[in-house]
């Protein structure tokens, strides 16, 4: 291939890896932006979408559509309603203490990680693509499996984008985010709100799981990689900022895509942290972070 | 109509309030006064449900509300307008106003009758809150207050930091909701703001009763209070 077309390839690509990393960025930026915490075991969540789509595809016979769309609809409720016990049965009476939660949230991560290897084992666990089609882009087929990737991160984040701004809900959840206390006082219950917040978050996550999984295989340790890369694009593009969150998800996402293709997935993520330190001697709030502490 | 028996309130463990008792009738604006840090907000937070721990007991229309959820106390109608105003800053007025409908089933004829009030928040509604000037925020602060329909309204401050042309605009809409029959808390620091529209006055020093009366009686002998007060 020339390079023209290798770049073009690169690209589409990284855009995928944009797509996918833009929709776990968002449920941890969520997370942080409406209740204040660090989520570290947000990875987990992720890892266990993409198991859960392994396992509940291999009850389906026929048609592998058929077993994705489950997965599509299960995976994220189940990781959310894991999510949402825990907030129940930890966070919540750490009264979402900042440093406290950092440190539960490890725990979190090592308990579902553990969990899983126990009841899956560690292999790593294809799932096949819902359809097997191959867009021929004249230079090159593409996996027209991947636009639908691309496709599918864009009217989620739309959709949350539009329940945040346009709807009842999101004006609570915007309530809460900017002081939880007065809140309050204007009848929020802000506990059912932390904890739907929470399982929005990874169920979210979990969504992005099953859509890459057909591309990348599902493993127990596969979330710690996405957990580093969401942490970088939510503190480049600010914390609880959507909109920062998503451009920089599409320009950490296609670097590293671009990169990787070029030269080696390590040499992106070497770059990814050194552009994190730039940011953060700069912009110490991420680029489109607001300017208040 | 509130009954505030034997209030003591803490902290992570440091009794912020000993043993505060006071009660505010239908219609009556009861002063609570005192130096900063005397605990002022803190009684007010107490009602609102807004502390870590109180002993004693706070009842409002005769039912207990001092161990029920905060969520749960705007919709038995207490209204909050808290010291430094708290609006939602990056929301508009609108959605500040929309927070405050939250407990209402139809809040329609509420917010025509709140907007009639405060002219200026109607033709500001698309406005981001945190960009209005320090007057309109105080009113939108109340307005959002005004917007639960309350009957008992608890304002922290409302005059703090205000122009003497907002002072009185914030007092004339106090007495006129005195005569609609709401109960009104009002925590000041400036006796003379307050003394015109108070039916009763209490005065707390680190986080007890030091000194309480009718706002009748000390027209008659002023001496006594200004002696806590420190004019
Ligand atoms: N969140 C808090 N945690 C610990 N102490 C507090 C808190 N809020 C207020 N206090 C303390 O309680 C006391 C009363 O404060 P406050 O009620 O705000 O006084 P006032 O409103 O009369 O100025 C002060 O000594 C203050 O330092
Ligand atoms: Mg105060």
């Amino acid at each position: 291939m020339d390079l023209g077309p290798y770049l073009l390839f690169a690209s589409l690509e990284g855009l995928v890896h944009a797509a996918v990393l833009s929709l776990i960025a968002l449920g941890l930026s969520l997370v942080f932006g409406v209740m204040r915490i660090v989520n570290v075991a947000h990875g987990e969540f992720f890892m266990l979408g993409a198991i859960l789509a392994w396992w509940i595809s291999g009850f389906v016979f026929g048609s592998p559509a058929i077993g994705f769309l489950l997965a599509l609809i299960i995976a994220p409720l189940i990781a959310g309603v894991i999510a949402m016990s825990s907030d129940w049965l930890i966070l919540k009476h750490l009264k979402y203490d900042p440093e406290a939660t950092i440190i539960a949230t490890i725990g979190i991560l090592y308990i579902i990680q553990q969990a899983v290897l126990m009841t899956f084992g560690p292999d790593a666990r294809p799932v096949e693509q819902p359809f097997n089609y191959r867009l021929d882009l004249y230079w090159f087929g593409f996996s027209a499996y991947k636009f639908f990737v691309v496709f599918s991160a864009i009217i989620l984040l739309f959709s949350v984008w539009l329940v945040m701004a346009k709807t009842k809900f999101g004006l609570i959840l915007r309530a809460t985010q900017l002081d939880s206390e007065t809140a309050q006082a204007f009848g929020i219950p802000i506990s059912t709100v932390y904890s739907l917040v929470f399982g929005v978050g990874a169920a979210i996550a979990a969504v992005a799981a099953v859509l890459i999984v057909p591309i990348q295989q599902a493993h127990y340790l596969m979330g710690g990689e996405p957990l580093l890369l969401a942490f970088i694009v939510v503190i480049i593009g600010g914390l609880g900022s959507l909109r920062g969150t998503v451009a920089a998800a599409v320009l950490i996402g296609m670097s590293d895509g671009i990169i990787s293709v070029f030269f080696s997935p390590n040499l992106a993520k070497i770059i990814a942290t050194l552009f994190v330190v730039i940011v953060l001697l700069i912009k110490p709030n991420g680029l489109f972070g607001s300017e208040k502490t | 109509m509130l009954e505030v028996s034997n209030l003591s309130t803490y902290y992570s463990n440091i009794k912020i309030l000993k043993d505060i008792s006071f009660t505010v009738q239908r219609g009556e604006v009861l002063c609570l006064l005192g130096r900063n840090g005397a605990g002022k907000t803190t009684t007010l937070k107490s009602i609102m449900g807004l502390v870590d721990k109180v002993e004693g007991n706070i009842n409002f229309n005769n039912e207990r509300i001092s161990k029920i959820s905060a969520h749960l106390v705007p919709k038995k109608g207490i209204g909050y307008v808290p010291q430094g105003r708290r609006l939602f800053s990056e929301l508009t007025v609108e959605e500040n106003l929309e927070i405050g409908l939250l407990t209402r089933k139809n809040g329609e004829q509420t917010i025509n009758k709140v907007l009639e009030m405060f002219p200026r928040l109607n033709e500001r509604l698309k406005q981001v809150s945190g960009t209005l000037s320090g007057g309109e925020q105080q009113m939108l602060a109340l307005a959002r207050a005004l917007c639960i329909e309350p009957t008992l309204l608890l304002l922290d401050e409302p005059t703090e930091g205000l122009q003497p042309s907002m002072i009185s605009l914030i007092r004339k809409s106090v007495l006129e909701l005195k005569k609609q029959g709401v109960a009104i808390l009002l925590v000041e620091q400036r006796v003379e703001a307050i003394l015109s529209i108070a039916d009763k006055i209490i005065v707390i020093e680190n986080g007890a009763i030091v000194f309480s009366s009718t706002a009748q009686k000390i027209k008659n002998n002023p001496k006594k209070l200004y002696r806590f007060i420190g004019v």
